[in-house]
């Protein structure tokens, strides 16, 4: 590749050792179309073996690459070098998470906030079908649309290192929790609709949000939480008002058609050793 | 043995952005910088109430008191800093108005299916028309101030 110019990467790393962070400066050589990631690869191959950065996928895709370049939560695989159109990049650990080391951050508090929210779908009626699926329930395409947005979360930890309110709130759930429960709110398979407000109705909760709008500006794949977060505050309003009432979850579809001469297809196999097991003690411990 | 003396202890820290983080940096959104400011006016104006209590609670003290600090404040240094408060009230309560609008979801608009340029919904038309609505009778509210306190030293 050829060289267009060459950058220099201020990196803020996290010594653990020391306790402090410490500023160091990388020169390397940029052709077009090359990344950060690329180039923090380059600094790790060539320059400093010792420097510490999470990557994966480098297409946007697992979202474990997020760093702050240049004041600005980004991932790092989907951000071109030349496009930030400076020739110092400033590179960060993202804000608000515990540091490990250099750019390396942990995200289980973040992961812990969304647990909290429960997202999955929740039935609570039919848990036989639940646990053991015959079919698919009724969704038509513009019931998908409503939640589809949200469900395309890289769970990065872009919007949770942008949101003011995390910077100086630990316990608030952040955005990306709160967009993950209006996700499964507005799944129409879910039935779990006034469990969830009652979880983010609390100042850590939706109410937290000031609707500074950074978590949408940072995301990488358009899921808009600061939208998700405003409708899921106009659902509160409505509950405590009494307009809002727990909804049906979708039906199963009617079974299909007995065709001649065309066999049934066998439903696969629980494909984790003890799954099926445990799925039926849960199954018993529901139903009982 | 060896090994757990050699053990070093590593520090970890949680990297909140704190009040620091309020502002972001120069490259994010418009919403931010008004968060910024719909914060930075509000506790401008808890201090102001704190000052105008002090200063009105000065009649407790008889009515000599009570114009003796009045007449400390009658000037134009002092209008003009009631001018920057009354900036930030007007700030602070047509920024309020949209808030409490699109807070509690009217003028967002509805989710739709993610296609590539990402549509983000607080910089689509209506949000960004509210704002500007906003703006507007920002400045008339605030024209119409800068003239009565202009009333006082010039006409």
């Amino acid at each position: 590749m050829e060289t267009i110019k060459n950058v220099k990467f201020r990196i803020k790393r996290w010594i653990p050792e020391d306790g402090r962070f410490r500023v160091d400066t990388f020169e390397v050589p940029v052709f077009k179309g090359m990344t950060v990631l690329e180039g923090l690869i380059y600094i790790k191959e060539n320059l400093d073996p010792s420097l510490s950065f999470r990557r994966s996928c480098r297409m946007a895709t697992c979202g474990i690459c997020g760093i702050v370049i240049n004041g600005k939560p980004m991932l790092a695989c989907s951000t071109q070098i030349l496009h930030l159109q400076s020739d110092t990049i400033t590179l960060e650990p993202l804000k608000n998470l515990p540091l490990v080391k250099d750019l390396v951050v942990d995200h289980t508090p973040f992961f812990e906030k969304q647990k909290t929210i429960k997202p999955y779908i929740i039935r609570k009626n039919d848990l036989d079908e639940y646990w053991n699926p015959t079919r698919e329930y009724k969704q038509t395409p513009r019931e998908v649309e409503e939640y589809l947005q949200f469900s395309y979360c890289l769970t990065c930890a872009l919007c949770y290192a942008a949101c003011p309110t995390s910077g100086t709130n630990k316990d608030y759930l952040g955005p990306q929790a709160l967009m993950n429960a209006y996700r499964f709110i507005a799944d129409n398979r879910d039935e779990g609709l006034l469990l969830r407000l009652e979880i983010v109705d609390s100042p850590d909760g939706c109410w937290g949000c000031h609707l500074a709008g950074s978590c949408s500006d940072v995301c990488p794949k358009g899921v808009d939480p600061a939208l998700a977060i405003q409708i899921l505050r106009k659902m509160v309003v409505e509950k405590d008002l009494g307009y809002l009432e727990e909804r049906k979850g979708a039906q199963l579809v009617p079974p299909l058609p007995y065709v001649e001469g065309v066999e049934k297809v066998e439903a696969p196999k629980f494909t984790v050793r003890g799954a099926k097991k445990k799925a039926e003690e849960i199954q018993t411990k529901y139903l009982s | 043995m060896g090994f757990a003396k050699r053990k070093r202890k590593y520090k970890t820290k949680y990297n909140l952005a704190g009040t620091a983080g309020w502002i972001g940096n120069l490259r994010m959104n418009m919403e931010r910088y008004l968060y910024f400011l719909h914060r930075i006016t509000g506790i401008g104006l808890v201090f102001y109430l704190i000052l105008h209590i002090i200063i009105t609670s000065s009649r407790m003290y008889g009515e000599s008191a009570y114009e003796y600090t009045h007449s400390l404040i009658n000037n134009p240094i002092a209008d003009f800093g009631l001018f920057i408060v009354m900036a930030g009230l007007i700030f602070h309560g047509v920024n309020g108005i949209r808030l409490i609008l699109n807070e509690y979801g009217f003028l967002l608009g509805k989710p739709a299916r993610p296609i590539y340029p990402y549509r983000q919904i607080l910089k689509t038309r209506t949000p960004r028309l509210l704002i500007l609505s906003m703006i507007v009778l920002g400045f008339i509210l605030l024209i119409i101030v800068a003239y009565e306190l202009l009333m006082v030293w010039v006409f």
